[in-house]
C-alpha cells in the first residue's frame, strides 16, 4: 500500500519533521501530495514557520515549490496568496498571526503552485488543524521542523514523518546515528503504569510522584534549571518525577545525579532539547524516561544528496537506517520509494 | 474629554473604572467608544435620546444574531476607503467585505422597523451580495469565480484542456520507457539508477526521449524530455496562465470599483454596526456594576440616593467588606460636609463626581437612583502625594488649581474641593477656608467642599457632617478594641456610619477625632490632655 493511503486509513493528521534543512522535507512533502492526487485523497496542508520558498535564502539551494490539486485546502499567510499561481477560493481569515501576515483558509479551485507559511506557534496550528478537517479534508499534512518540533506531539498531530538527509553529516555513520537518536527521543517508551494514566489528566505541573501515587509540586516557576531542587525533594518513596515543559541537558544530568530510584516523566518526545552524544551518556549513567503520550513515527524519509555536491549511495543509507530503527519504514522519496 | 475633566481629574474621580469595562466587541463599536461625546448644558434631548435608545436596545442584550455578528463583522473601512479612492482590492478584502455584508444584512431586519433611532438603522446591501456571489451560491467564501467574464470562463476552459493535454503526453511517454527498460519511474518520471547498472546507462545514454539531468558518486538521474510538442504546450499554458491573471485582476478592478461607489452606506453600516456595539457594552457595563439610568433635568441640581463610588466598592469587595451607599442632594450653589477622618467625606466627593461625569458621557450611573442637570465642566481638588513630589508644596498645589478652576465659576460647573486648607496653619487655614466657601456660595456652579472648620460655611450653604460615631455605643467599642488588640483599624471602618446627616448644632465641638485616637490606643495621657483643651476653650 502506498504511504499516503496507510495514513490517510489510520490517521487524520500527520506532521513532517525535517531534521535539517534540505534534509528533503518538501520533497517529502511533495511526495505525499503527489500520492494523494493519484490516490483521491483530499490533503489540508500548512506549515509552521514559512517553508515551500523558491530560493531558500539560507543555503540558495533551489526547493521544489509546492504543487497542489484541486479541493486541496490550504492554511497560508496572506501575503503568500500573491506569489503562487493557483486558483484559490477565500474559505475564512483567522485571527492566527505570521510574520507573513494573519493565516487565510483556501480551497484550491484550479490547481497550481502555492506557498505554505502556517501559523507560527502550535497551539495555533491545532485549531488550524481542526478548521481544515472541518472543511471535509481526509487528512491534513503539516510541515515542520526539528527547531519547530512541537507539532509532532501527539496533542497537535496523530503521527510523524521524520524527514533525514545527507545534509546532516559527510560521515554516513553519523547520519545514520543522528538520525536514530531523533527516531528513539521522539518513541520514547510510554509509560505502562495504569495508575499513571488515569492520573494523567491532572498532571499538568512539574511535580514529584510517590509511591501512593500523591503529587507533591515544588515551589518553582518552570522545571528549567531547577533540576537540583527536584532531587533535594526526592526521596526513597519517589517513584517518578514529572517535568512539564522543556527538557534540556543539563537538567536531566542534574536529575538523575546521584540517585536512580525514580523514572522521569514527560509528555512526550518533542518536550528533549539534548543532543545524541550527551542524551547517549545520560542513558549509560541510568537515565530512565518515560512517556505519557507516545510519538507514532510512521515513517523516515531520507534524501540521500546533499546540497553541498556530496552523497551516499541511496540504498545503503537506507538499508543503514532501518537497521537502527526497527519497524519504521525508511524511504528514499527522491529515488522513487514505495 | 480633557477640556470637560482634566486628566489629573479624571483619575481622581476614577472614571476609568467605568470605561474600562466598556467592551465593545466589534472594530466599529471600540471606534465609536473612542468618540464617545461628552454631553454638555442645553444637550438635555440628546442625552435623553441616547438613554431611551439604550433602553430599546436593551431588549437586544441576548439576542444571539446581534452579538455573533458584532463577534464576526470585521474591519473593512481601509478596504472601502481604498476603493473609494480608485484603488483594486485583494481577493482576500473582497472576501472580506462579503462577510461583512453577510453578517449585517442578517440582523438588519431587527432594527430595520424601529420608528426612531435612524443612527443604528442597518442599509441591506443586497446589490453587494449579488456583486459577490455571482453564481448565488450564498456561500460566504469568495472567488473570481468564472461567471464574472466570459473571456475568464474560456482562458480557463483552455488552460485546463491543455493542462490534461499535457498530463496525457506526459504518462504515455511514462508508460513507454517504463515498459522499454522495465525501471521504476519515480513520480515526477524520473529514474533513479546505481553506477554500476553500466548497460541501462548506455541505452539511456543514447535514447533520445531521455536526457542525464543529475548525478553523484554513485547515482545518475535520468529525466523525461520534452517533445517539440510538449515544448509548444509549455508555452501555450504559459500564456494562458498570464492572459488568465489579466483578466483576474480587471475582474477585481471592476468589483472594486462597484464597492468604491457604495462607500457612503458602508459607512453608514459601519456607523450603525459601531453604535449598537457600543450601547451594548455600555449596557453590559451597567448590569456588572448595577447602574442605572439618571434622570436629566435642564436646571443644574444634582440628587443622588444611595450613590457608591465604584472603585471604592471593589476594593472593598475584595476584602469582603461592605460599602454604604451614600445619598445627597446638591440644590444650592455651595455645600460643605465635615466630619471625622475615616468617615468616608473623600469617596463621597469621588462619588459624586463620578456619577456627574457617567451622566455626561451617556453612561448609566452607579445610584439607587439620581436626578442630575449637566455641567459644563467637572474640577476636581483632592490632595496626593503626585503634586508634592512635582515641588509644589500641598497647599501651594491646591491654591494652584483653585485659582485655575475658579476663572470658570460661572459656567455651571461641578467644584469639588477636599480638605480645603488642610495643609496650613489652622487659624489661617480657617480664614482662607470660610473666604473661599463664602465666595462659592453665590456663584452658578455646584461645589461640595469637604474641611474641618465646622464653622467655616455661612447661611446659604448646605452644611452636611458625616454620621460617624455618633451614635455608637463608645464603651462597648472599647471593650471590642481591647479583645482585639491591632484590629483598631477595622473595628473603627467596621463600626463608622459613613451616611450623611444635616450638621445641626455648630456650637458643640466635634470629638469623633479623640475618640478614634482614644480607641486606636494612644497614650492615654495625651487623649485626656486634648480633651481638657477642648473644655478650656
Amino acid at each position: 500500500m502506498r504511504l499516503i493511503e496507510e495514513l490517510n486509513q489510520k490517521y487524520n493528521s500527520v506532521s513532517i519533521i525535517g531534521l535539517a534543512k534540505n534534509a528533503g522535507k518538501t520533497v517529502t512533502l511533495n511526495y505525499l501530495i503527489e500520492q494523494a492526487y493519484d490516490s483521491n485523497i483530499i490533503l489540508g496542508l500548512t506549515s509552521t514557520g514559512r517553508d515551500g520558498e523558491r530560493l531558500d535564502l539560507v543555503t540558495e539551494t533551489d526547493k521544489p515549490a509546492i504543487f497542489v490539486g484541486e479541493d486541496t485546502i490550504i492554511a497560508t499567510a496572506i501575503s503568500m496568496l500573491e506569489i503562487g499561481d493557483a486558483g484559490l477560493e477565500i474559505l475564512e481569515t483567522t485571527e492566527f498571526t505570521s510574520p507573513l501576515g494573519n493565516i487565510v483558509l483556501c480551497r484550491v479551485k484550479e490547481e497550481g503552485n502555492v506557498q505554505l507559511a502556517g501559523p507560527s506557534n502550535a497551539s495555533d496550528t491545532l485549531l488550524v488543524k481542526e478548521k481544515m478537517l472541518g472543511y471535509g479534508v481526509d487528512l491534513v499534512v503539516i510541515d515542520g521542523a526539528i527547531d519547530r518540533k512541537a507539532v509532532a506531539s501527539p496533542r497537535i498531530t496523530d503521527a510523524c514523518i521524520i524527514a533525514t538527509g545527507a545534509v546532516l553529516s559527510r560521515d554516513i555513520k553519523k547520519v545514520v546515528s543522528q538520525t536514530a537518536y531523533y527516531a528513539s527521543v521522539f518513541m520514547l517508551p510510554g509509560t505502562k503504569d495504569l495508575e499513571l494514566i488515569r492520573l494523567k489528566d491532572q498532571l499538568n505541573r512539574t511535580c514529584i510522584i510517590d509511591d501512593e501515587y500523591h503529587l507533591t509540586y515544588p515551589k518553582i516557576k518552570t522545571s528549567l534549571g531547577q533540576g537540583r531542587t527536584l532531587t533535594s525533594m526526592a526521596d526513597e518513596k519517589t517513584r517518578y518525577i514529572y517535568l512539564s515543559g522543556a527538557v534540556t541537558t543539563s537538567m536531566l544530568k542534574d536529575l538523575i545525579f546521584g540517585k536512580s530510584n525514580f523514572i522521569i516523566l514527560i509528555d512526550d518526545g518533542t518536550q528533549v532539547f539534548s543532543d545524541y552524544y550527551s542524551f547517549n551518556s545520560l542513558k549509560k549513567k541510568g537515565l530512565r524516561l518515560e512517556v505519557l503520550n507516545p510519538i507514532r513515527v510512521e515513517a523516515i524519509t531520507v534524501n540521500p544528496t546533499a546540497p553541498f555536491g556530496y552523497s551516499f549511495p541511496s540504498d545503503e543509507l537506507v538499508r543503514m537506517i532501518g537497521e537502527e530503527v526497527g519497524l519504521i519504514k525508511v524511504i528514499d522519496v527522491l529515488g522513487g520509494g514505495v | 474629554m480633557e477640556s470637560f475633566i482634566d486628566k489629573n481629574s479624571q483619575d481622581k474621580i476614577g472614571i476609568n473604572t467605568l470605561l474600562n469595562k466598556i467592551t465593545p466587541l466589534s472594530p466599529y463599536g471600540t471606534a465609536k467608544k473612542k468618540e464617545m461625546p461628552i454631553y454638555k448644558p442645553g444637550q438635555e434631548d440628546l442625552l435623553k435620546t441616547e438613554y431611551n435608545l439604550m433602553a430599546y436596545l436593551d431588549n437586544y442584550y441576548l439576542d444571539r444574531d446581534v452579538i455573533s455578528m458584532l463577534n464576526h463583522v470585521k474591519d473593512i473601512t481601509e478596504s472601502v476607503k481604498r476603493a473609494e479612492s480608485g484603488e483594486v482590492l485583494t481577493a482576500v478584502e473582497l472576501f472580506e467585505i462579503k462577510n461583512f455584508v453577510l453578517h449585517t444584512m442578517r440582523v438588519y431586519k431587527t432594527f430595520r422597523d424601529n420608528k426612531f433611532y435612524d443612527d443604528i438603522r442597518i442599509e441591506r446591501m443586497i446589490d453587494v451580495i449579488e456583486l459577490l456571489d455571482p453564481a448565488g451560491e450564498k456561500l460566504n467564501t469568495f472567488y473570481i469565480y468564472d461567471e464574472y467574464s466570459e473571456k475568464l470562463k474560456q482562458i480557463r476552459a483552455e488552460k485546463t484542456q491543455v493542462s490534461h493535454l499535457i498530463k496525457k503526453i506526459k504518462k504515455e511517454i511514462k508508460d513507454e520507457i517504463q515498459e522499454s527498460y522495465n525501471v521504476k519511474l519515480s513520480l515526477k518520471g524520473d529514474i533513479y539508477l546505481n553506477k554500476s547498472e553500466e548497460d541501462l546507462i548506455r541505452m539511456m545514454d543514447e535514447d533520445k526521449r531521455l536526457y542525464c539531468s543529475d548525478q553523484t558518486i554513485s547515482q545518475i538521474v535520468y529525466s523525461i524530455k520534452n517533445t517539440d510538442e510538449l515544448y509548444k504546450l509549455d508555452v501555450q499554458i504559459n500564456n494562458l496562465k498570464a492572459r488568465e491573471e489579466d483578466e483576474e485582476y480587471e475582474v477585481l478592478k471592476y468589483l472594486s470599483k462597484e464597492v468604491g461607489i457604495r462607500s457612503g452606506k458602508f459607512r453608514n453600516n459601519f456607523s450603525a454596526v459601531g453604535k449598537i456595539d457600543l450601547i451594548l457594552a455600555k449596557l453590559r457595563q451597567a448590569k456588572t456594576t448595577d447602574s442605572r439610568p439618571p434622570t436629566i433635568i435642564k436646571e443644574h441640581r444634582i440628587e443622588i440616593i444611595n450613590g457608591r463610588h465604584l472603585k471604592t466598592e471593589e476594593v472593598l469587595t475584595k476584602k469582603n467588606k461592605s460599602y454604604t451607599a451614600v445619598s445627597i442632594k446638591l440644590d444650592r450653589p455651595a455645600t460643605s460636609i465635615t466630619g471625622a477622618n475615616m468617615g468616608g467625606k473623600t469617596v463621597t466627593l469621588k462619588m459624586i463626581g463620578q456619577i456627574a461625569c457617567a451622566t455626561a458621557l451617556g453612561l448609566y450611573v452607579p445610584a439607587e437612583a439620581c436626578t442630575i442637570g449637566l455641567s459644563g465642566k467637572i474640577f476636581v481638588s483632592i490632595g496626593d502625594e503626585q503634586s508634592v513630589e512635582k515641588g509644589l508644596s500641598t497647599f501651594g498645589a491646591e491654591i494652584q488649581n483653585l485659582t485655575e478652576a475658579f476663572k470658570n465659576v460661572n459656567d455651571r460647573c461641578l467644584i469639588l474641593i477636599d480638605e480645603l486648607a488642610g495643609g496650613t496653619n489652622p487659624v489661617e487655614g480657617f480664614a482662607i477656608t470660610k473666604s473661599i466657601v463664602g465666595y462659592l456660595s453665590d456663584k452658578n456652579s455646584i461645589s461640595v467642599i469637604t474641611t474641618h472648620f465646622d464653622k467655616a460655611a455661612s447661611q446659604e450653604v448646605q452644611k452636611l457632617q458625616v454620621a460617624g460615631l455618633k451614635k455608637i455605643d463608645l464603651k462597648k467599642l472599647e471593650q471590642e478594641l481591647l479583645e482585639n488588640p491591632g484590629k483598631g483599624m477595622d473595628i473603627i471602618t467596621d463600626n463608622m456610619d459613613y451616611h450623611l446627616i444635616p450638621a445641626e448644632d455648630y456650637d458643640e465641638v466635634p470629638k469623633d477625632a479623640i475618640n478614634i485616637a482614644e480607641l486606636m490606643g494612644m497614650q492615654k495621657e495625651i487623649v485626656d490632655q486634648a480633651k481638657k483643651y477642648i473644655e478650656g476653650k
